[in-house]
């Protein structure tokens, strides 16, 4: 009896489980495109390098940072000591510091651990995703929805690196070379949806855009994409203010 | 074991960044204005990684970033689904590498 009561109970949950999983896929779908080629990339550069192939799956599957691993890589093979990477990727990476306070403000009401796990697994891309995309989607703020995005980018993030490592020769270089947009033509996918029935939102990313072009002109990459999203998004105090009940 | 040492120290500086906020948002309490502010990241770190990053999509040769850029601007106001964009704009690309550069 009981048994029959719990199934009668957990049916429609699944249903909305395995419905939040589809969701979840589906919005992963272009950050598989856009990240395979960087992936294969990735290792391909590593072979070059003759990294070995456990090195190069630890670097995607430990630092998952795509720009700091192919900076990180380059530094290291020019025999730049260790100390100037890490603080040369702490910097390029620290960006996510602010992604992470924006994410982890949004979702404030998840359990910990997923919290910890969405973090750790937090690029620009799937913040992007999270924060930009459709959020009309009944799933679209759930856990499971979010683990399974999380999840299934990390997991081609990994994959893309070990089939660079192994099928070096597989990509023709002129395809190779022209997905090397993918990502960015993802981030306007998603933003320009997001903005053009939002003029204050529009002003934000243009503030922005102009600050990183001036910024980049004298400061590190890393640098000049931290100041120009944090004083950027600063305006969203004056700007956003009445919209907190939205 | 060298490369391993590397692979180690990145992993922490790129990790413990992304997982502080956890802790922070849990215990402190934002006032209105951080909570603001906050809501305003997503536009503008967008708005930085696109632009001018974009532009160097091919070294040497920003048009080719910029007709990328403007092709998937158009194909996302007539509100086609973002594999489309993505799709349209790798394309863009590949027909002025082959025929144009």
């Amino acid at each position: 009896m009981s048994t029959l009561l719990q199934q009668t109970k957990s049916t429609p949950e699944k249903m909305n489980r395995s419905k939040e999983m589809k969701e979840g896929f589906l919005a992963a779908i272009p950050l598989i495109i856009g990240y395979l080629p960087v992936a294969f990339t990735f290792g391909l550069i590593a072979k070059q390098s003759e990294i070995d192939i456990l090195n190069t799956l630890s670097f995607s599957a430990l630092v998952y940072a795509g720009a700091s691993q192919f900076m990180g890589l380059s530094m290291y093979i020019a025999g730049v000591s260790l100390v100037q990477i890490y603080i040369a990727t702490l910097i390029l990476n620290f960006r996510n510091f602010v992604m992470s306070l924006s994410f982890n403000n949004q979702f404030k009401s998840l359990p910990f651990w997923h919290k910890i796990y969405l973090s750790i697994t937090l690029t620009d891309e799937n913040f992007a995703v999270t924060t930009l995309g459709n959020k009309t989607k009944s799933g679209s703020q759930s856990s499971i929805y979010l683990i399974t995005l999380h999840t299934i980018a990390y997991a081609t993030w990994i994959l893309g690196t070990l089939l660079g490592v192994v099928f070096s020769t597989l990509i023709p270089e002129v395809i190779g070379e022209s997905m090397g947009i993918s990502l960015y033509a993802m981030f306007i996918g998603l933003l320009t949806p997001a903005i053009r029935s939002n003029w204050r939102a529009c002003i934000i990313v243009f503030v922005s855009m102009l600050l990183n072009f001036s910024f980049s002109k004298l400061l590190s990459q890393g640098w000049s994409l931290i100041l120009a999203s944090v004083i950027a998004s600063l305006l969203a105090i004056v700007l956003m203010k009445g919209e907190d009940k939205k | 074991m060298i490369v391993f040492l590397l692979v180690l120290g990145m992993c922490l500086v790129t990790m413990i960044p992304r997982i502080l906020p956890v802790f922070i948002v849990d215990r402190v309490q934002f006032p209105n204005w951080v909570t603001s502010w906050l809501k305003g990241v997503p536009y503008a770190a967008l708005g930085a990684l696109i632009f001018p990053g974009i532009l160097t999509v091919e070294k040497g040769n920003i048009s080719v970033g910029l007709i990328g850029g403007i092709v998937a601007i158009i194909l996302s106001l007539f509100r086609l689904h973002i594999i489309f964009v993505v799709f349209g704009s790798i394309g863009t690309v590949l027909i002025m590498k082959l025929y144009f550069i």
